[in-house]
Order: C-alpha cells, then sequence, then structure tokens
C-alpha cells in the first residue's frame, strides 16, 4: 500500500522564504541628508555609512553571519519536517526556527523604537552637556520607523540644518509573510502531532 | 521506546545547536581581535578616517581675496559688483549657497550678497565669486570695512549657517 505523502505546505513556503530572506537586502534604513550618514540594517546585515566611509564591527560581523546561517539551518530544517510531517522528528525539526522571523520582526521594531527615542529625548541633553562652546541648541527629529523629518542643531556661531529619512525596505516585507507563514506552520504541524499521538495509541 | 531516545537526542542536538549558533560568533569575534574588547566592537580604522575627513572643516583653510582691481561700479544703478577669489585648503568639495556681509563705507551701513546661486569650492583649487551691494559713491580705492555677515555651505545635503564676525 503506498504510504500517503503528508506535507505542510506552509512548512514548505516558510522553509523557502526561510533561505531566500538572508540574501533579500536591508529591512529598514535611515539617512541623514544626501549620503552625508546612513544607516542599513537586518538581522544579516548592518552597515554604517558617514561621509562615504564605512564603520565596521567585528563582533557585529560575526554575529551577523550566525544569524544567515541560523536562518539557512531553520530553513532547510523546515522544508525537511514539513515534506515528511507525520514523522516522529518533524515536529521538532520545524519548531528549530519557525518562530525565528517573527521575533527577529518584533526585536527590530523594539530596537528602532528604543532608538528612536534614545535619540530624540536623551542624547541632545547628553551632547548639549559636552558641548561648552556656547549656547547649544539641538532640535533632533528622528521619525518612529517610517518617515523624514527635519533636524538642527546650533552651537555658537554655526547651524547645522538636515533631513533625516527613515523607512522600511521591501525585504521587511518578506520577513512579516515569513513571520506570519511561521505562525501558520507551527499551528498545521499540531494537526501533525495529534495525528501521531493518535497512531502511537492504537499501536 | 526508540522515539524515545531519538527524540531525547534530537532535541538535545538542537539545543545544542542554538547554544553555539549565539556562543560561536561572539567567541571568533574576540578571538580574532586578540580578546580586545574595543577593537571587537568596533574597527578604529574606519573612525579615524572620518575624524581626518571632518576635521579639516576649519574654515581657516579658507581664503578669501577681494580682487580690488575688477570691482565694477554703476553710477545709475548706484551698484557695486566685487569679485572675491575663494581659494578651498580643504580636502572634499562643497557648494557656497548664500554670502551676506554688513560692510560700513563712508558712515553707511552696506548689505553685501552673493550673487550666483551657488558657488562650488574644489579641493585646493580657486573659485570665483561676486557680492553685490548699494553703494551711493564709487567705493573702488576707498576702504570698505567688513562687518558681521552668513555664510551658508552645503555639503551631501547637510547645510550649515556660519555667522562671521559675531
Amino acid at each position: 500500500m503506498r504510504k500517503k505523502l503528508t506535507v505542510n505546505w506552509f512548512g514548505v513556503g516558510f522553509g523557502v522564504l526561510m533561505l531566500i530572506l538572508p540574501f533579500a537586502g536591508y529591512w529598514w534604513r535611515a539617512e541623514v541628508g544626501s549620503g552625508a550618514a546612513s544607516l542599513s540594517m537586518s538581522p544579516f546585515n548592518f552597515d554604517v555609512n558617514v561621509v562615504g566611509i564605512q564603520i565596521h564591527s567585528t563582533l557585529v560581523r560575526y554575529i551577523l553571519l550566525f544569524a544567515k546561517i541560523s536562518f539557512l539551518i531553520a530553513g532547510v530544517f523546515a522544508i525537511l519536517g514539513s515534506l515528511f510531517a507525520d514523522r516522529w522528528w518533524a515536529g521538532r525539526l520545524i519548531r528549530f526556527g519557525v518562530m525565528k522571523p517573527l521575533w527577529s520582526v518584533v526585536t527590530l521594531i523594539v530596537v528602532l523604537v528604543a532608538g528612536t527615542f534614545f535619540v530624540n529625548m536623551v542624547l541632545p541633553s547628553i551632547v548639549s552637556g559636552m558641548v561648552r562652546d556656547g549656547p547649544t541648541q539641538i532640535n533632533l527629529r528622528v521619525p518612529l520607523l517610517c518617515g523624514t523629518s527635519e533636524s538642527n542643531i546650533t552651537a555658537g556661531n554655526v547651524t547645522v540644518r538636515t533631513t533625516i529619512s527613515v523607512g522600511f525596505l521591501t525585504p521587511f516585507l518578506l520577513a512579516i509573510a515569513a513571520a506570519v507563514l511561521g505562525i501558520l506552520t507551527r499551528i498545521y504541524q499540531k494537526r501533525f502531532a495529534k495525528k501521531e499521538t493518535a497512531k502511537s495509541k492504537k499501536e | 521506546m526508540v522515539h524515545m531516545k531519538g527524540e531525547v537526542l534530537l532535541g538535545a542536538g538542537l539545543r545544542l545547536l542554538s547554544i553555539l549558533l549565539v556562543a560561536c560568533p561572539i567567541l571568533m569575534a574576540f578571538q580574532a581581535n586578540g580578546w580586545d574588547l574595543r577593537k571587537t566592537l568596533i574597527e578604529e580604522d574606519g573612525v579615524r578616517e572620518i575624524e581626518e575627513k571632518l576635521s579639516g572643516l576649519s574654515f581657516e583653510d579658507m581664503t578669501w581675496t577681494v580682487l580690488e582691481n575688477e570691482i565694477e561700479y554703476s553710477e545709475s544703478a548706484h551698484e557695486a559688483k566685487i569679485p572675491i577669489n575663494i581659494y578651498s585648503g580643504l580636502s572634499f568639495q562643497m557648494k557656497i549657497l548664500e554670502v551676506e556681509i554688513e560692510a560700513s563705507f563712508e558712515g553707511r551701513r552696506i548689505l553685501l550678497e552673493m550673487m550666483e546661486n551657488e558657488v562650488v569650492l574644489t579641493p585646493r583649487e580657486n573659485a570665483k565669486m561676486h557680492l553685490r551691494g548699494t553703494f551711493y559713491e564709487d567705493p573702488r580705492g576707498k576702504e570698505i570695512e567688513l562687518g558681521t555677515g552668513r555664510i551658508v555651505i552645503e555639503k551631501l545635503g547637510v547645510i550649515m549657517e556660519i555667522r562671521v564676525g559675531e
């Protein structure tokens, strides 16, 4: 008797997205002026550029590399587990990485909100305290998550004005899709787990 | 029974994999930089390069010379056109968008304004601009006292306004 192929199609889709995401590009970008400075980030890439010069961090580079590897492994596990969804090991393999995109999205948003709050509310008072050369007025307005605003800093007889633009990029939509598919995969996989439990009880 | 053993082993293996994926990058990063915290957190070459580039932003590196022989004066319009040669010793290009200087000439206050929409300053090259002002007498050959003013420059979308003489 031919064994019926039990496939968790949500998991297959999720696995494919997990293999694509690490190479899809940045999720969010902030730009000061027209290239004066920029910050682009995703869980796999982080780029800080000031007047055309990149700032690197070995620690960040390695952490992002392993985040990439982690997503790729999770993608392979999800595809394997989903193609053989009724096997005893399928659920474990799928659970390894099924929530990773959701946590990545949530973490990014939390970091951005906290960072924006810090830059807008806390940084101006720190910088004011450091600058002793004449009166200082700092009007920093970084948009929350998405948008464009003008900021200016006056120190002594110099005023610097610029626009700050921030926003999510297209790969972020892929990440949200992966997060949603991940949740659906997990929920759908429970059906196979229930079937497996019922089968073992019968035996 | 076999299933249970397999599940336990698989569970332990996946947990170990998760720990390794978190711990390995941190250990490898520190090991690559000789366990130096500062070097591991940020590569200082980039920061130094930025500091060098931005430390050149000093207006002592700019020389402004009035080309007195080329001053033009229109009696009918009471307008003088004063050419200025600017030499930029800075290491990067930027644009001058506005220049406004209050001058004093024969007891009168005159506002001198840049005529051009923008003047591009190329590193270590001369650039020319013209200041225009209303003079009721021919200022050529006479002393013009420069007072306060402001210069607006732009670089990569960042606009800097400098008030001079204050």
